[in-house]
């Protein structure tokens, strides 16, 4: 009996989060719905891509290791243009030097500006460092299936999107 | 203990063990046990009779901060932070930012106080503190700001 209790509490327990990081799912969902401003004005969230890969990165102009993660998700987005593959840049920062580091880096997917907000969005999605850069990755459906704190290493993306079909 | 007791007792570890093997909790590479924005540092501050505020950090070994990234202003006050010493820096090269000066481990830094624009000896002080800083193993946290409180101005000179 005691046995059927433990099996049924984490089965209960697996039901209720995402099996694979152990958050929130209806959490998670929900985060993709949070609103951002991208660089044109306009108000726009992680669930507007939905139907696409998507590779969330969290990343700031005052932070190193974001700047240097850039180029990568760059050229990949550029290879995998045909892939249904999307990168998402949310900046945890002011708005005109994200505006301008975009422009002069020649940023080819979108980019989307918070502040604070945008952190504890990451948090939501497993980001427990509260840290920069730190990067999810989704499914069409809006499945959390990997993240990463810290500079992305290119094996990992290219894992990701191997797995599409 | 019972015959039934030690068979429950190793059907529930064949649960979790198989739960475990399953289900593997997600770890966020190079985190573990790494500290994070909210305790990567801890920050005391001494105020003192010759108008001199001390702030002494001890920063997780992990991790740095930037020096160009403190700042200090005196809020709510007549307060004027004057001269600030801070001790020798280390050098440290961004791939982006070139040669930056940043600290490591115990750090303490001096704020010289102007109180001459003080009226009221027993008006309260609040200083703002910020400062930002990253982890070797490439995290790096936001600015983050504090704001110390004194009830009074401690017969400043």
């Amino acid at each position: 009996m005691i046995a059927c209790v433990v099996i049924g509490s984490v089965v209960t327990g697996i039901l209720m989060s995402n099996t694979r990081t152990g958050l929130d799912v209806s959490a998670v969902k929900g985060a993709q719905n949070a609103q951002f401003q991208d660089l044109a004005g306009n108000w726009q969230q992680i669930s507007h891509w939905d139907g696409s890969y998507r590779i969330v990165n969290f990343w700031a102009t005052w932070c190193p290791p974001c700047l240097e993660e850039i180029p990568l998700f760059v050229r990949l987005q550029g290879e995998y243009k045909d892939r249904n593959v999307t990168f998402i840049g949310i900046a945890v920062d002011d708005a005109d030097r994200v505006r301008e580091f975009v422009r002069d880096n020649e940023i080819n997917y979108p980019i989307l500006i918070g502040s604070g907000d945008a952190l504890r969005i990451s948090e939501i999605l497993g980001n427990k460092r509260s840290g920069l850069p730190f990067t999810v990755f989704l499914t069409p459906s809006g499945d959390l299936v990997d993240m990463h704190s810290g500079i992305v290493p290119e094996s990992k993306v290219r894992q990701f999107v191997d797995k599409i079909r | 203990m019972c015959q039934m007791t030690r068979m429950l007792i190793v059907n529930q570890c064949i649960v979790a063990l198989l739960v475990f093997c399953c289900f593997p909790q997600f770890v966020v590479s190079g985190e573990v046990d790494a500290p994070g924005a909210s305790n990567f540092y801890t920050l005391s501050a001494t105020l003192s009779k010759g108008n001199k505020l001390a702030l002494a950090y001890d920063i997780h070994p992990c991790c740095y901060l930037y020096k160009r990234s403190f700042s200090f202003q005196a809020l709510d006050s007549e307060v004027i932070v004057g001269h600030v010493s801070f001790p020798e820096s280390l050098r440290h090269y961004d791939e982006f930012f070139g040669d930056v000066e940043i600290y490591r481990g115990e750090v303490l830094i001096t704020l010289d106080l102007d109180t001459s624009r003080v009226e009221v000896r027993s008006d309260s002080l609040s200083i703002s503190v910020e400062h930002q800083g990253c982890s070797d193993e490439g995290v790096c946290f936001l600015p983050d700001r504090n704001v110390l409180r004194f009830a009074s101005l401690p017969g400043l000179e």
